[in-house]
């Protein structure tokens, strides 16, 4: 097996440099073999992380972030650091809100936890550090999420949901 | 946030424009439709179609539209791509939402704003 493909991206952090962060992911991304599954859910899964470090982590005001992503053939390993305000999401609820009750918010964890695994947060000196596998999760998957022998890949097809 | 407003059978129908709804644009969305919905029309059609990117921000502007509106005056999707589906059904927001496979043809109210 040869090197494996690597992004190493600094940037500054706001709602609107997101965009600007996902291009670039996604031009590493689509420089691979990756599934689409995997790109779309990536580009999820990032957004919702950076959306949240621009607005907690550093409150709006500036900041800079590094993110790493390492192209493992069927997934993508995935590293966030950032420089702000010391923030465990594993500590978060990572349930999604009950539909019926209209949030506006607080859907990001839930969608974090549903699309990555291995998610594992660190606090290294003054960084944030939050590191994630991406494999694209069909839809029809998510209620066997926790199996890892269930990635749909055209080796292994998903068998028809019940 | 571009919007292509119009009518059809009684009903606002606002063709979104943008190709990402996220936390970008998501107060500007919110503004946009509560603007636009001061057309009158019920329900009020979302059409989705030009979309291929919604996060959790998006979703929540699309929540708070909704909210805006009213009970008496239903919010629908229409034709969301598969990856705005996705996050829908994620989080059983498409329980919340009528959803059309197509947006209805319109007489149209305005152009972009």
């Amino acid at each position: 097996m040869g090197d494996k493909r690597m992004l190493s991206l600094e940037s500054d952090i706001s709602l609107l440099k997101i965009r600007e962060i996902l291009e670039s992911v996604d031009a590493f991304v689509k420089a691979g073999a990756a599934h689409p599954q995997l790109h779309d859910d990536l580009a999820l899964v990032l957004a919702e992380v950076l959306s949240n470090i621009a607005r907690h982590g550093y409150g709006h005001d500036q900041g800079r972030i590094h993110v790493q992503l390492t192209d493992a053939d069927q997934c993508m390993i995935c590293s966030v650091r950032d420089f702000g305000a010391p923030f465990n999401p594993i500590l978060q609820d990572h349930n999604a809100p009950i539909p019926d009750s209209l949030c506006e918010g607080g859907y990001g964890w839930f969608l974090i936890t549903t699309l990555t695994r291995d998610l594992a947060y660190t606090r290294d000196g003054d960084q944030n550090v939050l590191e994630f596998t991406v494999a694209g999760v069909p839809i029809q998957n998510t209620d066997m999420q926790g199996d890892p022998a269930y990635h749909e890949t055209p080796e292994n097809p998903v068998p028809p949901s019940v | 946030m571009q919007f292509s407003i119009g009518q059809s059978d009684g009903a606002l129908v606002i063709d979104v424009l943008e190709t990402r709804l996220d936390a970008a644009v998501a107060l500007a969305f919110k503004d946009a439709i509560r603007e636009a919905t001061a057309s009158p029309g019920n329900p009020v059609i979302l059409g989705l179609s030009h979309v291929d990117f919604m996060d959790s921000s998006g979703l929540g502007a699309i929540v708070g539209a909704m909210k805006l509106l009213g009970p008496e005056r239903p919010l629908e999707l229409a034709a969301p791509s598969p990856g705005v589906m996705k996050v829908f059904r994620l989080t059983r927001m498409d329980t919340v939402f009528r959803i059309h496979d197509a947006l209805p043809g319109t007489q149209g109210l305005s152009a972009a704003q």
